[in-house]
């Protein structure tokens, strides 16, 4: 459980999906100016023209297609952070959860597949974890986000979720393999 | 979604129809007191999460470290397209902007834009939701910061910053 049984950040390989919202552009940016952090990118979309030049290495996906996104993601064996920057709305908040939560599962599930040495998972969820998106509705009660959390099946540690919402981890269990699992609560 | 790109892509169009640039929201979105949350500061404090290990399995807030308000920062938008400020006038700028496509299209052509198609350069709706705050909206980033990352950026540089990338890439005039 302590961190020296994390791999130094210089060996760590960021997994950045939805790279070129605001908040992926940010941590590019950010990557940029500290290049001991390596990062691989994936969306739909394809590098923007006018960020092409100084552009990480992109993998093309739909988060949406589970097989799809299980097949682009099968060379990923080095991957020990993930970064969840994707995002889709819909007309309502009821809408746009069911997709995001797609995306997620079919990106973790991708990763869990290859049994990639995944660390830490950083999900970013802004203030609607507050209920943000309801100022001015005062009849409304704030909506929780989903929950998600992580399993991992060694006693040795646990990953990390950043999340701005609530959040759960469990303890290890005792089987060996596969090294990890998530669940959806 | 890019509140900036949205606002410059707004301010541009105003300059291009010979008007001043009116806040089109409410005089409470105008006073409120706001924060926000520049897209590289939350790349590195992405970058110290990953890399710290008080950060796991923990929640946090992060946000530039002050506040502003629209009367102020509203300001910067004026300066940066040289156009004076008209008062704020509650309007809905989906109505009002939605079916300028045709000004926008010219507009890339005349500056030389990027061909940013007119549905992606602009969220009206988004823009009329985030200028009509009746709330103070602020978090509380202490928890970060006690944890240890400690990064701030004033919002006016932040929003100057992002304006004049956008114009260097040719995304905006």
């Amino acid at each position: 459980m302590s961190a020296t049984s994390e791999t130094p950040v210089t060996e760590r390989q960021i997994l950045l999906v939805g790279p070129y919202g605001v908040l992926g552009t940010g941590v590019i940016d950010a990557v940029a100016q500290n290049p001991k952090w390596g990062i691989t990118t994936a969306a739909r979309r394809p590098v923007p023209v006018y960020r092409a030049q100084a552009a990480p290495p992109h993998i093309s996906v739909d988060l949406m297609d589970r097989e799809g996104t299980t097949k682009a993601f099968s060379f990923l064996d080095e991957v020990t952070d993930l970064v969840f920057a994707a995002y889709v709305e819909k007309p309502t908040m009821a809408e746009t959860v069911e997709p995001n939560a797609r995306m997620l599962k079919h990106t973790l599930d991708a990763l869990a597949a290859r049994n990639v040495p995944l660390q830490r998972i950083m999900l970013a969820g802004g203030a609607k974890s507050y209920g943000f998106s309801l100022l001015g509705r005062s009849t409304l009660r704030p909506r929780r986000p989903s929950r998600v959390s992580l399993r991992r099946s060694t006693t040795t540690s646990k990953k990390t979720l950043w999340l701005n919402g609530p959040l759960r981890t469990e303890p290890a269990g005792r089987s060996c393999v596969p090294i990890w699992s998530w669940d959806q609560a | 979604m890019n509140l900036v790109t949205s606002l410059a892509t707004y301010a541009a169009m105003t300059r291009e129809l010979g008007l001043p640039l009116r806040f089109p929201g409410t005089k409470e979105g105008w006073n409120t007191l706001q924060e926000t949350t520049d897209a590289e500061l939350f790349g590195r404090a992405t970058l110290w999460a990953l890399g710290e290990d008080k950060a796991r399995n923990e929640i946090f807030n992060v946000s530039n470290g002050d506040v502003y308000r629209w009367r102020q920062l509203w300001n910067e938008l004026a300066a940066f397209y040289d156009l004076p400020i008209a008062e704020p006038l509650a309007m809905s700028t989906v109505s009002e902007m939605s079916e300028k496509a045709p000004l926008w299209d010219s507009m890339v052509a005349h500056y030389g834009l990027h061909a940013t198609p007119y549905d992606q350069i602009a969220n009206w709706a988004f823009v009329d939701w985030m200028l009509n705050f009746r709330e103070e909206t602020i978090l509380s980033t202490i928890k970060i910061r006690q944890a240890g990352f400690a990064d701030c950026i004033d919002t006016h540089q932040s929003f100057r910053r992002q304006l004049t990338r956008l114009r260097d890439l040719r995304i905006i005039p």
